[in-house]
């Protein structure tokens, strides 16, 4: 038997549901999810709004608790929330009571960790280019430059499952190019998991090696599609349209 | 209580991500985030306090800065009664001032709101 790769994350026929507002008063907000991803992959998440994207991000985050199955990674079960499962959240969350730097070394004082880490904060903040506002407070900051605070506070724990909740959904449309670049390089130099739920097809083009179809009531998969496209992407590509049309007529628009 | 209640619900989650213990969620969540709202309810509830200090002065003790306004106004002292009521306007006015400083310097990180 060939040695099970080391970081797997393995979603077991997951369902949840909520206490909804409907005739039962359940809401079905995920049904009979299977998925297997290995290490290195970037997997992007697009569906209609209420097919569960979210909710199968928090799942793996571990900050709610699946109803029905379970979730593993590198073969242990996830039950909580735990920084080797990083999360950034659509809006930037940042603690407005801390400053830049303080923010992103939050984790690392929460786990003892500081002291023994703090060059990594230095780094990390030179790294976004941020240097100049390291004692700036988050409402001091522009959207783009949040959300790059945000993925460094996370980036710092270097986690093995990097999850991203629409994180440049705020954003205007250069930045948010720039930052899909950023995001690229980010997952190339760990390539570690990366899971990203997004509303723009060309996005998860762009940066995935793989796209995750998602249909509505209940949230299931639809279809499983790997880009098998060198990186850089460009936009303009022939396959690249040719991706887009796939995923758009599976989404039916 | 309200001040802990109305603490954005995402602070909590993304704290949880980032490996925060619950103890830690009250300490350095829950609290610096709900400190702005409770420094407002001390200086509303100040004011309150020190308006019912006073009616109850006046109406039941005799001590103090209420008591001492009825006292001089029944002997018709009306400059010492006037002066009591300055005294107050002044130490309402210092302790706000006060308390307000110390709530700017506490919650700098918030929005100026000027």
């Amino acid at each position: 038997m060939a040695k099970e790769n080391t970081h797997t994350l393995k979603l077991e026929d997951i369902s949840k549901s909520f206490i909804g507002t409907d005739a039962q008063g359940i809401t079905t907000a995920l049904e009979n999810i299977n998925l297997i991803i290995e290490d290195g992959e970037f997997v992007s998440v697009v569906g209609p709004s209420g097919c569960g994207k979210s909710t199968l991000l928090r799942l793996i985050a571990g900050l709610i608790p699946p109803t029905k199955g379970s979730i593993f990674l590198n073969g242990s079960p996830i039950n909580g929330p735990h920084p080797n499962r990083g999360m950034v959240f659509q809006e930037p969350t940042l603690f407005p009571w801390l400053t830049v730097e303080e923010n992103v070394s939050f984790s690392l004082k929460v786990l003892g960790k500081y002291r023994a880490k703090k060059d990594e904060v230095d780094r990390l903040i030179h790294m976004v280019g941020l240097d100049e506002f390291r004692n700036s407070y988050p409402h001091q900051l522009s959207g783009g430059m949040a959300q790059r605070v945000a993925l460094i506070r996370t980036m710092i724990n270097e986690p093995e499952v990097f999850l991203l909740d629409e994180p440049l959904g705020a954003l205007d449309a250069f930045t948010r190019m720039n930052m899909q670049d950023e995001l690229l390089s980010m997952w190339k130099s760990n390539q570690h998991i990366v899971i990203m739920v997004t509303h723009d097809i060309d996005e998860a083009i762009y940066l995935s090696s793989r796209v995750i179809t998602m249909a509505p009531r209940p949230g299931r998969i639809k279809k499983d599609i790997r880009i098998d496209l060198p990186y850089p992407r460009n936009r303009m590509d022939d396959s690249f349209i040719q991706y887009r049309k796939e995923i758009m007529e599976n989404l039916n628009f | 209580m309200t001040g802990i209640h109305n603490v954005n619900k995402d602070y909590f989650d993304a704290a949880r991500t980032l490996g925060a213990k619950n103890t830690q969620l009250v300490t350095k969540i829950a609290l610096p985030a709900s400190l702005p709202n409770i420094l407002q309810g001390l200086i509303q509830g100040m004011s309150s306090a020190c308006t019912a200090l006073l009616v109850a002065e006046m109406l039941g003790v005799e001590s103090g800065l209420g008591w001492y306004i009825t006292w001089q106004k029944s002997w018709a002292e009306f400059a010492k009664m006037y002066a009591a009521i300055i005294i107050i306007c002044i130490t309402f006015i210092v302790v706000n001032w006060i308390l307000t400083k110390i709530k700017r310097m506490v919650v700098k990180w918030q929005e100026e709101v000027n």
